[in-house]
């Protein structure tokens, strides 16, 4: 019982990335385990030769970055495992990871790129297909109204234009 | 406290050079220094004392010059004129001024050098615009520092005149670099919508964001303990030259641990506090003075001021809030933000506005504050999104988010073309502080504490 529930949590969540998203995700990773690993192994060495660790902040530090690195090769490892790529090529049909759709929000209007998790970023207009917008959005075709809901917030949104 | 004094992480200055402390340490000295003349306009006020509201704006209409907002009323043989506070408190503020040229010296950053220069002279001849320009446009300064004349709040007749405040601290880049995202997000939205809610001049200027790790901090805001502010409040000014919203990450962290905190354990219910772990409250205030401040920097309209007069403030203050949360579905649809961070940002909201009504006990200046929040919490009181027994029972977010929404749709609509009569009938309708009186028997111990 405890092998299966290991082997769930383990399980791979499927990532969508661009081409250039994963290019970008696999230099990350390289330059992380081959460059980033070695220097900062080398500066926790330094540190180490200061002297007493327990009033040594630049050892803190130094630790404190090998931690968040080692989490960011992870994460990258995972999402690499799971990845799959979003055709540069899409339908303008209706909405698909890689669509760019322009929408009015309760009279507002507003513009983005539906993608993965791993390349969203809201203030460069790139939303992830798992937020509530993005779910509400994938599948929506030109001139559709389409319900965006959470517990709290609910308002509907129209497909004006899909690129 | 008019001055207040915060001890700094080594790691938020372990980088600064060997000048850049030096220049930290004139700074704060400076900042105490500037925190006398503050106490000094509290005593005397803006104009002579034996002055009535009445009289005051009758010699207004006369006189118009009187309003200005950098200068002290005063009586010679039987009239009213003014002087300007760098020539009123000459005293005080020319070795404010050579202090901080002296800080300028030791600076090794070219920009921050000018803005210091600029500042020191500001002091002395009243050209606070120039320091003002320069400050926005400082480059790779891990400090930051103001002092200049700035909040209103305090003078309640002619709703003009400033009093003197200052900070100085470090720049947090990471948060800061964070919160410079989020604001991205929030204005992608309303740069397109400016029509249906927003005054987009200032966004479209720049509007910078800064987390920043306060050392020392005085005047208004360090008397009422604000979690930030932004530059300017003067409209024309922001469209000229942009503006700036500061956060004030460490008074923002002891404020939560001495009041909202303590507000928060004591008005809600157990069971309900339990699911909202003290971490993530922290870092939600952070969110909501930042939400807050990016409401009031959205919503500033053209004549606002004038045309709601002693309106105006409660409104803003009101809107601030609601505008503030309403634009955080931006966030929440778009992923930024989850759907926990939003009722734990409307929690914040309410023991905010709770908090506000302690610190009014002490200090007048937070009226404006304190009408306007009464306006929002009476809204949910009265519309079933809160209740209040001994505390406040399990909140109805959804609710409490539908008359946010609503108010910020009204108040906004009373800051871009609401008249005087319109903006005195919403106050007088809605405002209402029995509401706070009826939480406040349970929280002396906290009022006692700060």
């Amino acid at each position: 019982m405890a092998k299966i529930n290991m082997a769930f949590s383990k399980k791979i969540k499927n990532t969508y990335l661009t081409p250039a998203g994963l290019s970008d995700a696999k230099v990350e990773l390289a330059f992380l385990k081959k460059e980033k690993r070695a220097e900062i192994a080398e500066k926790i060495h330094q540190a180490r030769e200061y002297g007493d660790l327990t009033e040594n902040s630049e050892y803190d530090s130094a630790m404190e970055e090998q931690a968040l690195i080692e989490n960011r090769i992870a994460e990258l490892e995972d999402t690499l495992k799971g990845a799959k790529v979003i055709a540069e090529k899409h339908e303008e049909d209706f909405v698909v990871i890689g669509s760019t759709v322009k929408i009015d929000m309760d009279g507002e209007l507003d513009e983005f790129t539906i993608v993965g998790r791993v390349e969203a970023d809201p203030a460069k207009k790139r939303i992830s297909n798992e937020s509530p917008l993005g779910t509400a959005l994938l599948g929506a075709k030109k001139g559709d109204a389409v319900e965006v809901t959470t517990p709290i917030i609910k308002y509907k949104c129209k497909v004006l234009e899909i690129k | 406290m008019i001055f207040r004094k915060y001890i700094i992480k080594k790691e938020d200055y372990s980088h600064l050079s060997k000048e850049d402390r030096l220049v930290l340490k004139i700074l704060e000295e400076t900042i105490k220094d500037i925190s006398l003349v503050y106490k000094l306009q509290l005593k005397k006020g803006f104009c002579p004392k034996d002055l009535s509201k009445e009289q005051l704006k009758k010699a207004v209409k006369s006189n118009p010059q009187l309003m200005d907002p950098f200068s002290q009323i005063v009586e010679e043989n039987g009239k009213l004129g003014i002087v300007p506070y760098h020539i009123y408190y000459a005293k005080y503020l020319t070795p404010i001024s050579q202090k901080i040229a002296r800080a300028a010296s030791y600076s090794t950053n070219r920009s921050f050098k000018v803005y210091l220069e600029a500042r020191a002279k500001s002091l002395t001849d009243g050209n606070y615009e120039q320091a003002f320009e320069l400050w926005l446009n400082i480059k790779n300064s891990w400090i930051d520092f103001t002092l200049s004349p700035y909040q209103r709040y305090l003078d309640k007749s002619l709703l003009t005149k400033r009093t003197y405040q200052g900070y100085v601290g470090i720049i947090h880049k990471q948060y800061t670099a964070l919160a410079e995202q989020y604001k991205e997000a929030l204005y992608s939205s309303a740069k397109i919508n400016f029509t249906k809610y927003h005054s987009t001049d200032i966004p479209k200027k720049g509007v910078s964001v800064f987390i920043e790790m306060i050392s020392a901090i005085s005047g208004y805001p360090a008397d009422v303990l604000a979690l930030g502010e932004h530059f300017p409040s003067n409209l024309d000014v922001a469209r000229q030259y942009g503006a700036r919203i500061v956060i004030y990450a460490t008074q923002l962290g002891y404020k939560f641990d001495k009041v909202f905190y303590p507000i928060f354990k004591t008005i809600f219910e157990p069971t309900f506090a339990s699911k909202y772990s003290r971490q993530m409250l922290l870092e939600t205030t952070g969110w909501c003075i930042f939400l807050y401040e990016l409401g009031e920097q959205l919503h500033k309209f053209e004549g606002a001021r004038d045309r709601l007069q002693e309106f105006y403030a409660p409104i803003e203050k009101a809107n601030a809030f609601a505008s503030g949360i309403e634009h955080s579905k931006h966030l929440v649809v778009k992923g930024l933000i989850s759907q926990e961070m939003l009722e734990a940002i409307m929690i914040i909201h309410i023991v905010w506005m709770v908090s506000d009504w302690l610190l009014y006990q002490k200090n007048p200046a937070k009226q404006s504050h304190i009408i306007g929040n009464s306006v929002l919490l009476n809204s949910y009181l009265s519309n079933g999104a809160l209740k209040i027994s001994i505390g406040i029972s399990w909140p109805n977010f959804s609710r409490i988010f539908f008359e946010i929404e609503s108010m910020a749709y009204k108040l906004t609509y009373l800051l871009q073309k609401g008249s005087y009569k319109e903006a005195r009938d919403f106050i007088k309708k809605n405002a209402n502080l029995e509401c706070f009186e009826r939480l406040s028997s349970s929280l002396s111990h906290i009022n006692n504490s700060v």
